[in-house]
């Protein structure tokens, strides 16, 4: 036997490092912070980090007899240090204040250990808070372009290669209900203008779909015709991965305002082509074992079939794919923040700090730091995918 | 083989229709107005007077097809009037659509609104009925003397509307279809020939991709050079990384089992996930920084695309050092894609009855790996080389910025920056076509390269 079966295949490094990056973006405010993190004054506890509106300058004004707790780097994202302003390296020359007000060197621990950028903010402050907005849209993308890709998936490998043969009613009330559901969402003002009438109508559109669809009047499905649902998926998804994503991303930054939900929701409606097309041609394959024929011939059908027999045997691809997505979600994402695109100006992210060092080759502590962070997470991604790969391979 | 390739463009004209519909989306639906844009390059028709400007502008928008519907179907309430979506005012729209929800009653709703806007003072009106309730703008607007006396059919024509409130309030619920034979998709697409409906365009099938709003150039024009540049970087790109592909993979294959193969696939991944643009940015930081090594120049400034001919090429070849990081950033994900590729394709290939039958002959493991093996494997390569293509060109847009190159790329990222639609929609349509025919070309190579694909009835996809 292959010592690699008894192998557990999360036993990697690279499990440890994606944990690691993951735990820094959760925690990035305890972590570093130029608000302490606890403060016990004439005996009442106050936890200054949570509010950072206060404005609160820590080497002037530390309250008298005051107990605090700080961040391990004193520090916060965007946070301008005036004294270390226009690029003061790691190993440049840095300076403070000390409690009488004098210009002395920096004291070790409050050093900008990887140096600060054109306004003076830390850079190892700004590198953790834009992993966390990375991580965030892209794992907020990977989840919703991973539903998307399974319900089309699922959709085009159960209903078979080819055109399928559907009731004549039934196509007719899904879409005498789809359209309108969309009149509905465009003509009346009450349902289109709040989002709460838009996720209502979703629901009720889902239920009235449910009812009409699960039993309809028997005397009128005699007549069938033929929808070529698989064709159509094959169809859609050859247009969105021809288009670059790069270009399909930034046509669709025209049509939202640039914030976070939109860059999430832009990455996704731009990464399940891959994931789909590959549950699609895994559901074909499955479709024709023999276990399948065993699971129908003992009564399990309809979605007991698709979910406790067919996904489950799927699963290990899919997180291949889904860890594949992620990494390309992060890099794209870097990209198009390289760029100028899609992200607010306001909000750090890893691919505006490389940006803000392409201006400025002096500063090579902005190219190096954030481009070598932003290669070990996508790094440890792809070797975990890759692992996972060959462990599927290895089954086989 | 002519019915192959037939199929095969038939299957492409959906994902081609689908590419046409997205574009169109871009260039039309999105916020702005052609019409302003296209005027403000007219000189010769400026005029001083506010109402010649209306007219003027009144003129462009119906020469441009801008009054008309979307698409060939439209959906409107029933509550509206028929006419409603060939009307071409948004204000005078909206204040319809407010009044029909209103009263129930259309007819009377647009007599009333036509009347409403033949008063002089239309935009204290409009902010009135915009900012209150129907019915309270009503109200002020029969107490008001002065517009009362202006038109006093009109005041009994609202005091009816009043009267009729809430009486036909379930027909907006449903929905009235309508077929537009002429509508601005078709126009956009198809173009006008004749010329007695004021409308002038040759649509997207003639090459008229429409001007752009900001240069006020044809899009197909602005296109033509940058479009060039990128795709003939991009054929260099794969034409260089498939033999330096196949060899990196013949060899790394050749050497499986010795003690530096064993570092190869971490640092091929590593290599890999390595972001594009931060390559070029380091590539840059490294080969082009005078406190670095410098050796190559930073960014292409020449490239002068306008020359146009065999001038244009001659520079393109002659300033080859410009172009050198620009190709390594570009190509070193195809160049480890493919060897990784390769090298799991030969490892397959070398477990075959015929490689046995070869080792026995006596045939060495070189001349089994790059001859005999590499035969069986090139065209799966090639397919996927094939597939590199999409993100050749989006990683050329990245390139082109970092590099300052007048490709396709600085011509996308000025057009978003700008919201210069008709480009954007323009740059989309374009690589989407190219590649969608790359794909089927290859299909159609595979196809015509297998005699089990030529021969076989059952379609490939499905």
């Amino acid at each position: 036997m292959d010592k690699r079966l008894t192998k557990n295949k999360w036993n990697h490094w690279s499990v440890k490092v994606i944990t690691f990056y993951v735990l820094i973006s959760l925690f990035a405010p305890l972590i570093s912070n130029d608000l302490p993190l606890l403060r016990i004054y004439k005996g009442e506890w106050t936890f200054p980090f949570l509010h950072p509106g206060k404005a609160y300058n820590f080497s002037n004004d530390k309250l008298e007899g005051a107990f605090e707790i700080n961040a391990l780097f004193r520090y916060s994202s965007g946070k301008s240090d005036p004294l270390n302003m226009s690029f003061r390296g790691p190993f440049d020359k840095q300076s403070a204040f000390d409690s009488n007000g004098n210009l002395i060197e920096i004291p070790l621990g409050d050093r900008h250990w990887l140096g600060t950028n054109l306004l003076g903010s830390d850079l190892w402050a700004d590198i953790i808070y834009g992993t966390r907005i990375s991580v965030f849209i892209s794992f907020c993308a990977t989840l919703i372009a991973s539903l998307i890709a399974l319900t089309l998936g699922f959709f085009a490998g159960w209903l078979g290669p080819g055109s399928i043969k559907v009731s004549l009613l039934k196509t007719v009330l899904f879409f005498g209900v789809l359209i309108f559901w969309i009149h509905l969402l465009i003509n009346i003002k009450e349902i289109s203008d709040r989002c709460i009438g838009w996720g209502v109508s979703v629901f009720v559109f889902i239920l009235v779909l449910k009812f009409l669809l699960k039993k309809p009047a028997l005397f009128l499905t005699k007549w069938k015709i033929f929808l070529p649902v698989d064709v159509l998926f094959i169809r859609v998804s050859e247009l969105f991965s021809t288009i670059p994503r790069v270009i399909l991303v930034l046509a669709f930054v025209q049509f939202f305002s640039s914030s976070i939900t939109s860059m999430i929701f832009m990455l996704a409606l731009s990464a399940w082509v891959d994931l789909a097309r590959m549950v699609r041609s895994e559901l074909h394959s499955i479709k024709s074992k023999n276990y399948i024929d065993a699971a129908v011939m003992s009564g399990v059908v309809g979605m007991r079939l698709l979910f406790l027999q067919m996904l489950p045997n799927i699963w290990p691809t899919v997180i291949v794919y889904m860890l594949y997505t992620f990494a390309g979600n992060i890099s794209i994402e870097a990209g198009l923040s390289f760029l100028g695109f899609g992200l607010p100006a306001t909000v750090k992210s890893l691919g505006g700090l490389i940006a803000e060092g392409k201006n400025n080759f002096e500063a090579w502590w902005m190219i190096v730091f954030p481009g070598i962070w932003l290669s070990m997470l996508i790094y440890a991604m792809f070797s975990l995918s890759d692992r996972l790969r060959l462990f599927q391979f290895d089954k086989k | 083989m002519k019915a192959i390739l037939i199929k095969r463009l038939m299957q492409s004209m959906v994902a081609l229709l689908l590419l046409v519909l997205f574009s169109f989306l871009v260039s039309r639906v999105l916020p702005g107005d052609p019409a302003k844009y296209i005027l403000s390059f007219n000189n010769s028709q400026v005029v001083s007077t506010p109402e010649g400007r209306a007219r003027s502008y009144e003129r462009q928008y119906r020469k441009m097809g801008l009054h008309q519907p979307y698409f060939y179907v439209s959906m409107e309430s029933r509550l509206l009037p028929d006419s409603f979506i060939h009307l071409p005012d948004n204000d005078f729209k909206f204040l319809l659509c407010s009044l029909s929800y209103y009263s129930g009653n259309p007819r009377l709703s647009l007599h009333v609104t036509k009347s409403l806007f033949t008063i002089k003072d239309k935009t204290v009106l409009y902010s009135k009925f915009q900012s209150s309730e129907v019915s309270n703008a009503i109200d002020e607007f029969l107490l008001n003397d002065q517009l009362r006396d202006h038109t006093k059919t009109l005041a009994s024509d609202l005091t009816l509307l009043k009267l009729n409130h809430n009486k036909n309030y379930w027909k907006r619920w449903i929905p009235q279809f309508h077929w537009n034979p002429t509508n601005q998709f078709h126009f956009w697409f198809f173009g006008e020939s004749n010329n007695s409906s004021g409308l002038a365009g040759k649509g997207i099938v003639n090459g008229d991709f429409g001007i752009s709003w900001i240069r006020g150039d044809h899009v197909l024009t602005m296109l033509k050079y940058p479009f060039l540049l990128t795709l003939l970087l991009s054929a260099f790109i794969l034409l260089v990384t498939f033999p330096v592909a196949l060899l990196l993979g013949g060899w790394l294959s050749l050497n499986h089992g010795r003690w530096y193969a064993r570092f190869q696939k971490p640092l091929q991944i590593f290599i890999y996930s390595i972001p594009t643009f931060w390559m070029g940015t380091a590539l840059l930081w490294i080969f082009a920084n005078p406190r670095m090594l410098d050796w190559l120049p930073t960014a292409a400034p020449v490239l002068k695309t306008s020359a146009g001919g065999l001038n244009w090429m001659y520079s393109l070849i002659s300033q080859g050092e410009y172009l050198i990081i620009p190709l390594v950033a570009l190509g070193y994900s195809t160049v480890i894609y493919l060897s990784q590729l390769v090298l799991e394709l030969l490892r397959e290939e070398l477990q075959k009855p015929y490689v046995m039958t070869l080792r026995a002959i006596g045939c060495s493991e070189r001349r089994i790996i790059f001859y005999h093996a590499m035969k069986s494997i090139l065209a799966p390569v090639i397919v996927s080389g094939m597939s590199v293509f999409p993100l050749l060109l989006g990683g050329s847009v990245i390139i082109d910025f970092l590099f300052s190159m007048p490709g396709l790329g600085t011509l996308l990222l000025q057009a978003c920056d700008q919201k210069d639609f008709p480009v954007v929609s323009g740059v989309l349509f374009f690589s989407g076509l190219v590649t969608i025919l790359s794909f089927a070309l290859t299909d159609f190579l595979t196809a015509y390269v297998n005699p089990l694909i030529r021969y076989s009835n059952k379609n490939k996809y499905g």
